[in-house]
């Protein structure tokens, strides 16, 4: 490798200089606001008014946080929302999965018309009015079946898994077959273990679009005892910033909630996905390249 | 092992002549097969197909007692009146700014950020880079707009003021018609950009080292070896990507752009589903509603069939 190189222009060093310092940039500008919110939440309310605060806090004062442990609507949004979550992300991915490995399967009859079934769907939908009559009429609204059933099998994520089945050798599903496996065993035992990084990439963006998902609970439930957290951030951001929103929903509060404590639920409601984030973000670039190979 | 495949090939011998047979054979081999397949059919049938029948609904006046059997078939009444309705002009212009913001602005962006990644250098400092870029596609949008909200508030935003001193008067960027394409786009570059990156980086692992090493031979500089060697690399998944954005043209990020409208900007601000969202959910014109999204959904289908037909023309690979 050292051989190689021997010669670099100026130029080419310059260049190299200022990509790695305006790619920092671009880091910290990424990063900022995070460090704004957490350092605001973290701030005592008279620093947060006369802003004596940036990306670090001045004074620490836990008041925000205080208040939110005790408030019970939040603490219930919050297991909502992990409940909303974990069993959304199980069905999504046990359903996606489990259509992937047969739609790869090239003995399967009525293969083509099925891939192009699913394919359609991606170019055309029905739109959310007869989608939001459907669910009505099966009585899933005010349900959590409405968050988990209508957006449970992302057509995009489908394909990418499929394309990482088809690409694992046929030879280890024969030897399976020998041994005695059924299709199940054969998709249980020998695919499944063989895409793990595959799996965890697409059960971390299931799982973030269930924590994420803020317009679906607005069409579907009303109930504010089944809020997730995001109605529940959305509204007291709308409340500490003079806007409108359902007070009913966060009142035990009792009061207009102050700046510092809207920044201390968005920490509160970004704090999951941040803790995941670094055990799951090496598998991206493996777990998309799949992606990028046409198949 | 041996018995069963002589079962079958009796059954074989005995039926050869039907089709529909061979079928059954295939069906009861297979079996399990299909019992995995039944939840995400079903799921297709019922959560996709089931609201495209149901677009129906756009062409009667529906009422929710009676059904989409008993409501009363209209044709094309709500279609007309949408073309007339004064909205409609303005609604498609907020859309097309929006879209143009998007595929002008925001579109270029994640292609050069990922040719800049890929000249760094030192690995540790790439990953990181990719970690830290990565990380604001993870936030939901209500946090963004919520965060958007507080720095950019009228009564003690952070911004507001910094802004203020720019401009030489008070800005308010959350209600001013005049920043609203510039706010949204602002947030989905924070928010995409980065993670847009990922498609053309997977790209560019597939790229053959000895290329770069055959042009320094032959005297190419860093700009040649990019334009000539690293760009036609990820010129396939630039074209998909841009098939796949014309499709979405009209499907201006809804979950957005529904967070920070406000009656002071709702002029600017309407988009389709937007406005979709208003008919129907809380005016209750359910089939008018529904009409504007199949309008939405047609034009949507024509883009992107219209942009692959051309990408295939001019020798490119299309998406289907």
């Amino acid at each position: 490798m050292k051989q190689k190189k021997i010669k670099q222009s100026a130029a080419s060093r310059v260049f190299d200089a200022a990509n790695v310092l305006l790619l920092g940039g671009v880091s910290l500008i990424c990063l900022v606001p995070f460090l704004y919110v957490i350092s605001a939440s973290l701030s005592p309310l008279s620093d947060i008014l006369s802003r004596k605060f940036f990306i670090y806090p001045k004074h620490i004062d836990l008041t925000a946080y205080k208040y939110l442990l005790t408030s019970n609507t939040l603490l219930k949004a919050m297991g909502n929302s992990v409940i909303i979550t974990a069993v959304g992300t199980f069905l999504s991915m046990t359903v996606t999965v489990m259509t992937a490995y047969v739609l790869s399967k090239p003995q399967l009859m009525g293969r083509r018309v099925l891939n192009a079934m699913v394919v359609f769907t991606m170019l055309f939908s029905g739109g959310m009015i007869p989608t939001y009559l459907v669910v009505s009429g099966m009585k899933l609204t005010d349900t959590w079946w409405s968050l988990w059933l209508p957006g449970c099998v992302s057509a995009y994520n489908m394909i990418l898994i499929r394309t990482s089945i088809s690409s694992l050798p046929s030879e280890l599903e024969e030897a399976a077959v020998i041994d005695g496996c059924n299709h199940f065993q054969c998709f249980y035992k020998i695919v499944l273990p063989l895409i793990k990084p595959t799996l965890a990439t697409f059960a971390l963006f299931y799982a973030v679009g269930y924590w994420n998902d803020y317009f679906n609970s607005v069409l579907y439930i009303n109930d504010s005892t089944k809020y997730p957290i995001q109605i529940w951030l959305r509204n007291i951001v709308m409340l500490s910033s003079g806007g409108f929103a359902d007070a009913s929903s966060v009142s035990d509060l009792g009061y207009v909630p102050p700046q510092n404590i809207s920044y201390a639920v968005i920490v509160f409601a970004t704090m999951p996905i941040l803790c995941m984030y670094p055990f799951v973000q090496k598998f991206f670039t493996k777990g998309m390249m799949v992606g990028s190979v046409k198949g | 092992m041996s018995g069963k495949k002589k079962k079958e090939a009796t059954i074989i011998a005995g039926n050869n002549a039907g089709g529909m047979t061979k079928v059954m054979i295939r069906f009861r081999k297979d079996w399990l097969l299909y019992l995995m397949l039944l939840p995400g059919l079903l799921y297709f049938l019922i959560f996709k197909y089931g609201p495209m029948l149901g677009l129906i609904t756009a062409f009667q006046d529906y009422n929710a007692m009676l059904g989409w059997f008993g409501s009363k078939f209209v044709g094309l009444k709500h279609f007309k009146r949408f073309f007339m309705d004064p909205k409609f002009f303005q609604i498609f212009r907020n859309t097309l700014v929006l879209a143009f913001f998007n595929i002008v602005v925001y579109f270029p962006l994640p292609i050069i950020l990922a040719l800049l990644i890929n000249e760094l250098k030192f690995r540790k400092y790439k990953n990181l880079v990719q970690s830290v870029l990565y990380l604001p596609h993870f936030i939901s949008w209500v946090v963004v707009a919520g965060i958007c909200t507080t720095l950019f508030s009228a009564e003690n935003g952070a911004l507001t003021e910094a802004l203020g001193g720019l401009f030489g008067r008070e800005v308010r960027v959350l209600s001013e018609s005049s920043f609203f394409p510039g706010l949204i786009t602002g947030q989905v570059i924070w928010k995409e950009c980065g993670w847009g990156t990922i498609i053309f980086l997977a790209a560019l692992t597939g790229v053959d080292m000895q290329l770069y090493e055959a042009a320094k031979v032959d005297g190419a500089n860093r700009w040649q070896q990019m334009w000539n060697i690293t760009l036609p690399a990820i010129k396939a998944t630039i074209i998909t990507l841009l098939i796949l954005r014309m499709g979405s043209f009209l499907n201006t990020g809804f979950e957005q752009i529904f967070l920070m409208l406000n009656s002071m900007n709702r002029d600017v601000g309407e988009v389709f589903d937007t406005y979709v969202y208003q008919t129907a959910m809380t005016n209750g014109k359910i089939s008018y509603g529904s009409a504007i999204g199949l309008f939405k959904s047609v034009v949507c289908l024509v883009l992107v069939m219209g942009t692959n037909h051309i990408a295939k023309k001019s020798g490119e690979e299309g998406v289907y």
